[in-house]
């Protein structure tokens, strides 16, 4: 699936040890039970007042937060990085719904809060008590190396002890004109937790690592797949070996997985 | 020591101006730039309000027509990054692959959505119907082929792409870096959510007045839009194809609350510690920032911690060090408000001038700082410090120094 690309292209290279990492499949009808559920786990449960707003998305992003880092005993100088792919759609469309009825007075006060790119990681760094940055990157289809390439930089320029890097999104997009529909479409999500310290805390180390490599003469690496969702999915959960990625700067303006 | 990062490039566009130089005017004279909405019917708004943009000047880029097609986020990206670059005067570098774009943004998706709405589409129900983010048609227009990221942090957005666009020069990663923030916010859902959430002034009666940081009588942010985009390049670089320099990014720093998704944490210590680090990331020491650039929204309880927090930092130095905030003038634009207000620091960088605070008539005793009220004050200025902070409890300070 991914291609190996020489090393002595590179101009730079960051390497990273990974802590931790989940992937998580549900249903959608499957969300609101798992919404109570997650909750109990947190290190900070949210309140009812905020959990019921979570778009769907944020909740998967919740749990792979919680895979990921349990094995990681203090957060609190983390940061997280999430890469949701256009969340906030079932909100949205009943607010415009509500709005051709009811004009500005139907319009709920939580669409910005919960449904923008920013605000799974705001979720996040809040149910874990991570103080270090939390943001959101990308956020469309097809952007899912921003989510890397904002937690390379992070790392890189010691903005944070560690990241937890997030991906979210629907295995396939779905029309809710037929609402009925939405309870079988299916939610994955993808987490790294990944610092550049050598850490301590933890028992069950994962053993691989993730470097990363950029330069400014790549060959036309045209074919290679670009960092998704639907790749992350085809890791093997046993990986051993490095991952290694490859910030392409004059072909794509994104990631490529040069090997795993 | 790292080698300085200039700023070669300015490109702005608001309801202030649409040039450094009318947006500098304007912001020097404490001109305010709110008034009641008049592009949608504003009938049961709570608030009815903004400092918004009629119409985005055309683009020599291309032909008018092309350029009308396109929406109005779109428009401001393409004339936002045209004068950067035109300012810069570095498009034939563009094709270069070692030119990065790093942009803030909220979630261009919802606003493409509602802008197919209004003209009667259904996008939002139907798959695969998403738009690409708005910055993509400016990027192909002036082909910009490095490495594209874009972040979000809410209203701290912008100041995460300046910082990390710097960092992306010290690193190596690229040569060029765009970054910034547009952000067309005032549209009918938009003012209706903010409205319903009780976080915009009322005051619609008296738009001008209606944003006032720091003041007693304050009751909420107005809403703001436009954008600022700014081209970076390590000074070794500027220097050697003799571009000129408007101001340097010195460093930045950030925190995250974890307290509430919009509520502002009342313990201000992670606000503080953003600052912190921001102060210590650009080796500045408290006796030398000249001014602080308050993220100042016109919150009751927003502007009370800002306030708590510099004084928390600066300690007995506080009252040497002057404070505004622009959005008493520009409205608070929300993902670009902190490129707006890094342009806003140029300036008085450039100008030696503090633009004020307007609006500042009976300062809320918790707000007690050196407040810099209602008219520019000319001053030696050389590090500036601009904070912004965002819903999530995302909080990020950038340190700017003159050219």
């Amino acid at each position: 699936m991914f291609k190996i690309v020489s090393e002595e292209i590179s101009s730079g290279t960051s390497s990273f040890q990974i802590l931790g990492f989940s992937k998580f499949t549900a249903l959608s009808g499957e969300i609101a039970k798992l919404r109570t559920e997650i909750n109990q786990s947190l290190p900070n449960p949210l309140t009812t007042s905020i959990l019921k707003y979570l778009d769907d998305q944020t909740v998967i992003a919740l749990q792979c937060t919680h895979e990921a880092t349990k094995d990681i005993k203090n957060l609190s100088n983390w940061g997280v990085v999430v890469s949701p792919k256009h969340p906030g759609r079932k909100r949205v469309s009943g607010a415009f719904d509500k709005f051709k009825l009811e004009s500005a007075w139907g319009i709920s006060p939580h669409l910005v809060p919960y449904d923008s790119l920013h605000s799974p990681s705001g979720i996040i760094s809040l149910a874990y008590q991570m103080h270090g940055l939390n943001l959101g990157a990308g956020g469309f289809a097809g952007m899912e190396g921003h989510a890397l390439l904002a937690g390379f930089t992070s790392l890189e320029n010691n903005f944070a002890e560690g990241l937890i890097l997030i991906w979210t999104g629907y295995r396939e997009e779905f029309s809710i004109c037929n609402l009925d529909s939405t309870n079988s479409q299916i939610l994955e999500g993808y987490a790294l937790a990944i610092t550049k310290q050598k850490s301590t805390d933890t028992n069950k180390r994962i053993q691989a690592g993730l470097n990363i490599s950029w330069n400014k003469n790549a060959k036309n690496p045209a074919f290679v797949a670009p960092l998704s969702l639907e790749n992350l999915f085809q890791i093997p959960d046993n990986f051993q070996t490095d991952w290694t990625f490859q910030i392409a700067i004059n072909v794509l303006a994104d990631f490529i997985p040069a090997s795993i | 020591m790292d080698e300085e990062i200039w700023i070669t490039g300015v490109g702005v566009g608001c309801p202030m101006g649409f040039s450094l130089a009318e947006f500098s005017k304007m912001l020097l004279e404490g001109k305010s730039a709110v008034r009641k909405v008049e592009l949608f019917d504003i009938t049961n708004h709570p608030s009815q309000i903004a400092a918004y943009i009629d119409e985005v000047p055309a683009s020599k880029k291309i032909p008018n027509e092309t350029f009308r097609s396109r929406s109005k986020a779109e428009q401001l990206y393409i004339h936002c990054m045209g004068q950067a670059i035109a300012d810069a005067d570095i498009e034939k570098e563009l094709t270069r692959e070692n030119c990065g774009l790093l942009l803030g943004t909220g979630s261009d998706w919802l606003l493409s959505w509602e802008e197919n709405f209004f003209l009667g589409g259904d996008n939002y129900k139907l798959p695969g119907r998403e738009t690409a983010p708005y910055f993509q048609f400016a990027k192909d227009l002036y082909q910009i082929e490095g490495p594209v990221l874009q972040v979000s942090t809410a209203c701290a957005s912008a100041n995460h792409s300046l910082i990390f666009g710097a960092n992306w020069l010290k690193m190596g990663l690229v040569d060029i870096c765009i970054v910034g923030a547009c952000s067309i916010n005032v549209t009918p859902i938009t003012l209706a959510s903010f409205g319903n959430l009780r976080a915009l002034s009322r005051r619609n009666d008296a738009p001008e007045q209606a944003s006032r940081p720091f003041d007693k009588g304050r009751d909420g942010f107005v809403l703001g839009e436009g954008g600022a985009i700014f081209i970076l390049e390590k000074a070794s670089h500027a220097k050697n194809r003799r571009a000129s320099c408007h101001g340097k990014i010195l460093g930045g720093g950030f925190s995250s609350d974890a307290f509430h998704p919009v509520i502002p944490n009342p313990d201000t210590s992670q606000i503080e510690i953003a600052i912190k680090n921001a102060l210590n990331n650009s080796q500045t020491n408290l006796d030398a920032v000249d001014y602080i650039n308050a993220h100042g929204t016109s919150t009751p309880v927003g502007d009370a911690g800002e306030a708590n927090a510099i004084r928390n930092v600066f300690a007995n130095q506080f009252r040497n060090i002057p404070v505004s905030s622009i959005k008493s003038m520009a409205g608070h634009a929300l993902a670009a408000s902190s490129a707006i207000e890094a342009a806003a620091c140029l300036v008085a960088l450039q100008h030696q001038a503090i633009p004020p605070t307007i609006n500042l008539e009976n300062l809320d005793p918790a707000c007690d700082l050196n407040h810099v009220a209602n008219t520019t004050v000319e001053k030696k200025l050389k590090r500036v410090v601009s904070n912004s902070f965002g819903f999530g409890g995302s909080n990020s300070c950038i340190v700017l120094g003159k050219a």
